[in-house]
């Protein structure tokens, strides 16, 4: 059951792999595996929210020797929030499919993507963890450069450099650690004693893993190739990154902190506040200059990043629960905006704001579906990023960070801010007169239109329903280090 | 490249390096060597014999696409694990069988796969490098 969050795509993969000659049934195949994918996800996130998480070994090599899995609440929950948002940008590929891209393989490089999201979110061994990022990032270098466009190359050599290049420091930090503890599986790490005098090697580890997480998961300063890479690549592709893998870097963040260095947070939180809480400001200022629709956007996604960095770093149960809040909040609005922004330029030819217009008059629906989801993006209730915001400035006074607190607040204005740029652009002034606006077949609309609607009702679900979301969660065990020993390891703990 | 030498030396060196690839696969099993290590060698194979006899010939050597070859290794490694996963509980647990004195298991399914990976991956990757304009 736990590992077919990762067989699973990587068979859907091959079998789409083989019907590259058939565009058609390459489609059809390619909606069932996401399908499937989603109705594995969904029966792991009840199974885990019924009896409690679910360990495995692979192989039968039972930990601390071989790589297992663990599926909790939070595990769950990612692979869960992955499934929900890939199934409709598989449907979204469907209304902009036009073969080009499905020559070069988007298909299978999907799955592919999504085995090495779901092993990352499963795994708790960190070599294996490594391995998942770097499945991760070669099928999503790949996809992101799909069409050869300059523009496309370009921000796929700065993605792919730098993190290449998190990826070579994260392998130097595991080896450390490896050399100091004997083990890197997460649970047996945590229960390790290390010698005084190796202590100072842990906190070295500790700086060189979250600075890959940071850069993975484009926090403060090395933050600059996602706003790079994410308005290039084909639209469903961008809607599927913003979603799915700018969450991967966060997750390791929260899985790290809250199980290897949950004893010291005094050193933990701060650093990891210093990363994040820039990154929020800087990433809604950078938005406010553009003009272009995905990169108002894809700079957004660096300030929204910075809230979830932030709770995942301030940690305790509150500021996990905020911090998973976010991130499933984040992957639904954020990808359907990035769905919104391609439905756009499908309609009306353009990403850039000032050649678009009129869609409030023009296309009332679409219009409708866009403002409930940038409404939510800013944080209006009943949506997802009330319940999101509100939670994560909850755990920043809890934990004593009012200024913490206080720039999630300014951040959130600036972000309405440009949200409401966007619907003055390309919803309520009327249409410049260079704008010629596509007709679409009415198959095509449904397309459109469907995962708009599923995005904001998955978005008004989770703000309506999260506290008892949240309560059941709790009961499922958002795992602290010692329960997350004890699921990984059972009966062998000391 | 137009050389006789080349191109008769080929004829000669190609079907000892496939064998050669076979037997790093087997041997493989319990002793250095195994998938990588023999696809790596056939695909060098192919590939010498595309630069001696052009790469149209080699292609035609192969037969099927070399994207096909990714496909039917990444099938043949993931089935050859969830046999482990139907049968012992375990993704990837191995299976094994004794035929006479020898043990045959799923690892080696394993490794077959990884072989016809490999292939298809290099192969991938040299054609699309020695084609003339991008296609």
């Amino acid at each position: 059951m736990i590992f077919l969050p990762v067989v699973l795509p990587l068979l859907s993969a091959a079998i789409l792999m083989m019907l590259h000659a058939r565009p058609r049934a390459q489609r059809v195949a390619s909606l069932a595996a996401h399908g499937a994918f989603l109705g594995v996800a969904v029966l792991l996130f009840a199974r885990v929210q019924g009896e409690g998480p679910i360990a495995a070994a692979v192989g039968g090599w039972h930990p601390p020797f071989g790589v297992s899995f663990l599926a909790d609440a939070l595990s769950a929950t990612m692979v869960l929030l992955t499934a929900v948002v890939a199934f409709p940008v598989a449907v979204f590929a469907l209304a902009l499919a036009d073969g080009r891209w499905e020559r070069m393989g988007y298909h299978p490089l999907v799955q592919v993507m999504l085995a090495g999201v779901s092993g990352a979110f499963l795994t708790t061994d960190l070599f294996n963890l490594f391995v998942w990022f770097e499945v991760t990032l070669i099928s999503s270098f790949v996809l992101l450069t799909l069409g050869n466009r300059p523009a496309q190359i370009q921000g796929g050599f700065k993605y792919v450099v730098l993190n290449l290049l998190s990826s070579v420091v994260f392998l130097c930090a595991a080896g450390l650690l490896y050399g100091v503890a004997g083990t890197l599986n997460l649970a047996d790490l945590a229960q390790r004693r290390i010698p005084a005098e190796d202590l100072w090697l842990i906190g070295l580890v500790g700086v060189l893993f979250l600075g890959t997480f940071s850069i993975k998961s484009a926090l403060f300063p090395l933050f600059f190739w996602l706003p790079a890479a994410y308005p290039t690549p084909a639209a469903p592709v961008a809607a599927l990154f913003a979603g799915v893998l700018t969450k991967v870097g966060v997750y390791a963040i929260l899985r790290t902190g809250s199980v290897y260095f949950a004893d010291a947070t005094a050193v933990w939180t701060p650093a990891v506040l210093a990363l994040s809480v820039p990154t929020m400001l800087v990433g809604v200022f950078g938005a406010i200059v553009q003009t272009d629709w995905r990169r108002i956007l894809a700079f957004h996604s660096v300030s929204q990043v910075g809230y979830m960095a932030a709770a995942a770093g301030i940690g305790g149960k509150a500021g996990m629960m905020a911090a998973v809040l976010f991130m499933v909040h984040h992957g639904l609005v954020k990808s359907a905006l990035f769905v919104a922004a391609g439905a756009g330029w499908r309609l009306g030819g353009s990403y850039r704001l000032d050649r678009l217009g009129g869609f409030a008059r023009s296309h009332g629906w679409y219009a409708a579906l866009f403002l409930t989801l940038a409404l939510s993006l800013a944080g209006f209730p009943p949506s997802s990023g009330f319940a999101a915001k509100l939670a994560a400035i909850l755990a920043a006074l809890q934990g004593g960070y009012g200024w913490v607190a206080g720039t999630m607040v300014l951040t959130g204005l600036f972000t309405l801010f440009s949200m409401v740029k966007i619907w003055n652009e390309a919803f309520w002034k009327p249409a410049p007169e260079e704008m010629r606006v596509r007709t679409l077949g009415a198959g095509e609309r449904f397309l459109l239109h469907l995962p708009l609607a599923w995005f904001a009702a998955a978005a008004l679900g989770v703000g309506l329903g999260w506290s008892p979301a949240l309560a059941s969660s709790a009961k499922a065990g958002m795992q602290d280090r010692d329960g997350y020993v004890r699921a990984v390891l059972g009966d062998e703990v000391r | 490249m137009n050389s006789l030498i080349l191109r008769t030396g080929t004829t000669f060196v190609m079907p000892l390096l496939l064998v050669f690839s076979l037997f790093l696969l087997i041997r493989g099993h319990n002793l250095p060597g195994g998938g990588f290590a023999g696809g790596l060698v056939a695909a060098a194979s192919l590939a010498l014999y595309g630069l001696s006899n052009g790469m149209n010939a080699s292609k035609a050597v192969l037969r099927v696409r070399p994207e096909t070859l990714i496909a039917a290794g990444l099938l043949t490694a993931v089935v050859s694990g969830a046999l482990g996963l139907a049968v012992r509980g375990s993704y990837l647990a191995p299976i094994w069988w004794s035929i006479g004195s020898v043990k045959v298991g799923t690892p080696i399914l394993f490794d077959v796969g990884v072989y016809l990976l490999v292939v298809g991956v290099v192969l991938t990757m040299v054609f699309a490098l020695s084609a003339e304009e991008p296609s």
